[in-house]
């Protein structure tokens, strides 16, 4: 079994993976809300950019994405980045581009009717997005970034074998100190099942609470 | 300068007005005329084009062919702010279209501030003013969602009012609310005429039309087949079309 002392390191990279998570999804979130506008923009060429866009990260795997970022920056800047950067910025243009796929979806989910009596005020184009568009969207994107989130915190994983000392890679160093394979990956498992169960919850919680009003499905 | 000063008073001239949805040839060359301060009640069977030819004032519709002046911007052209002539247009539309996630009160206020760019509390006290007058100040602090039909719809025209435009579109304003609900809002349309704010309302309430306004023009596929005084169009029209359908609609 594991001793006191290796299960504070195993949480030690819960923490971690928890981190390059949750900081990759806020950032990610952020690149994807602009795509996202982009995606439901009418003008077919920003439609079409910003398609290839997400094609791209969300049709590379995250793994080839993290070598590329790893190998690939030093050679292209000359300088050497740190395994913590290279998952934040894997795991962030990752995220980016299923959110933004994410916010497409509860963009074009809004009325048109939304649109149009705010371009009636005059109101210019940045104004509607930010404060009429966007607040709308956050709620009807609230369960699907759930489940991004949950499957950036699985997908961390693979950030491992970059030498980022997150969760998987913790249970590595501790299964090489103890021997003891199947205890240390059963422990990482249910600490991974545990975060990810608690955030599912935490989203059905917040989908009744702020879903209650049904705010796209009635005219106002 | 007698000339433009006439002309200054015209609000809406639309000469020869064509628009196409793909093949379809939804407005069929219109002309139509609104003089400042006047009421003009569009009617017509659904379908006929007239909610399409009030959305080209404001270029939420872009027109393809002919001249569309309002409250003197050029519509049709490139070099036009819509921004501006849309700040001098107020659109009421059939479903209000508050926005949900906003107070009664920052419906309101957003365009006074983000369109207009006054201060916060300026923009406040012409918002309450406004609730004020339709005995909606206590809702100020209120989302939409907890409004009657007939309340938002309030808020909605005055949420137009505020920007103090040159000319209020009504885009079927009563269609989506319960018959009970409805006379409030016809009411302040009634005194808004009366004031002399100068209106285009789409609407089969023909009592309203007959207290209300100057003119009433009739469209059928796309075209304007009669226009005149508000008595005779409803009582007697020339045309056979307009007489079958004001005799349908009835007046209540």
């Amino acid at each position: 079994m594991l001793n006191f002392n290796q299960f504070i390191l195993l949480l030690k990279g819960l923490q971690l993976t928890l981190e390059i998570s949750i900081l990759g999804m806020l950032a990610g979130s952020i690149i994807g809300i602009v795509i996202g506008f982009l995606r439901a923009s009418k003008n077919p060429i920003i439609k079409n950019i910003s398609r290839i866009y997400v094609e791209i990260f969300r049709g590379s795997p995250l793994l080839i994405q993290l070598f590329i970022i790893y190998y690939g920056l030093p050679i292209l800047f000359d300088f050497n980045v740190s395994a913590f950067v290279t998952a934040f910025i894997a795991v962030t243009l990752y995220t980016s581009g299923y959110m933004a796929e994410v916010f497409k979806a509860s963009i074009e989910a809004i009325s048109i009717t939304q649109w149009e009596s705010a371009y009636s005020l005059g109101l210019p184009y940045p104004v509607i997005a930010l404060q009429i568009i966007l607040p709308q969207a956050l709620k009807i994107a609230l369960p699907p970034a759930i489940g991004v989130l949950i499957l950036v915190i699985k997908d961390s994983s693979l950030a491992s074998v970059i030498g980022f000392t997150e969760l998987t890679r913790m249970s590595n160093i501790v299964r090489a100190q103890t021997f003891t394979t199947f205890n240390v990956y059963a422990i990482a498992a249910l600490l991974y099942f545990i975060v990810c169960y608690a955030i599912s919850r935490l989203g059905n919680y917040l989908e009744k609470r702020i879903g209650g009003n049904e705010i796209h499905k009635i005219n106002y | 300068m007698v000339a433009q000063g006439k002309e200054m008073e015209i609000m809406v001239k639309a000469r020869n007005v064509h628009k196409w949805f793909g093949k379809n040839h939804v407005l069929q060359g219109i002309n139509f005329e609104v003089k400042k301060r006047e009421t003009v009640v569009i009617c017509g069977p659904s379908g006929s084009g007239k909610s399409t030819f009030i959305r080209t004032f404001n270029g939420l519709e872009p027109i393809q062919k002919g001249e569309l002046i309002v409250a003197g911007y050029n519509v049709h052209s490139r070099t036009t702010s819509l921004h501006k002539l849309r700040e001098e247009v107020g659109l009421v539309f059939q479903h209000f279209n508050l926005f949900p996630h906003l107070t009664v009160l920052d419906n309101i206020t957003l365009a006074l501030r983000k369109s207009k760019h006054m201060k916060k509390n300026d923009a406040e006290e012409i918002a309450y003013k406004f609730l004020n007058r339709v005995k909606l100040a206590e809702k100020a602090k209120s989302y939409p969602s907890s409004l009657s039909g007939g309340q938002r719809q309030r808020v909605a025209i005055v949420r137009g009012l505020a920007m103090n435009p040159k000319i209020m579109l009504f885009d079927e304003p009563t269609s989506a609310l319960d018959p009970e609900l409805i006379g409030d809002v016809l009411n302040l349309m009634e005194e808004l005429s009366n004031e002399g704010i100068t209106m285009v309302v789409i609407t089969h309430e023909l009592g309203f039309a007959e207290r209300a306004a100057d003119r009433v023009a009739f469209f059928n596929e796309g075209k304007i087949i009669e226009e005149g005084e508000t008595k005779k169009m409803i009582y007697d029209p020339d045309n056979a079309r307009t007489r079958k359908f004001m005799g349908q609609i009835g007046l209540k």
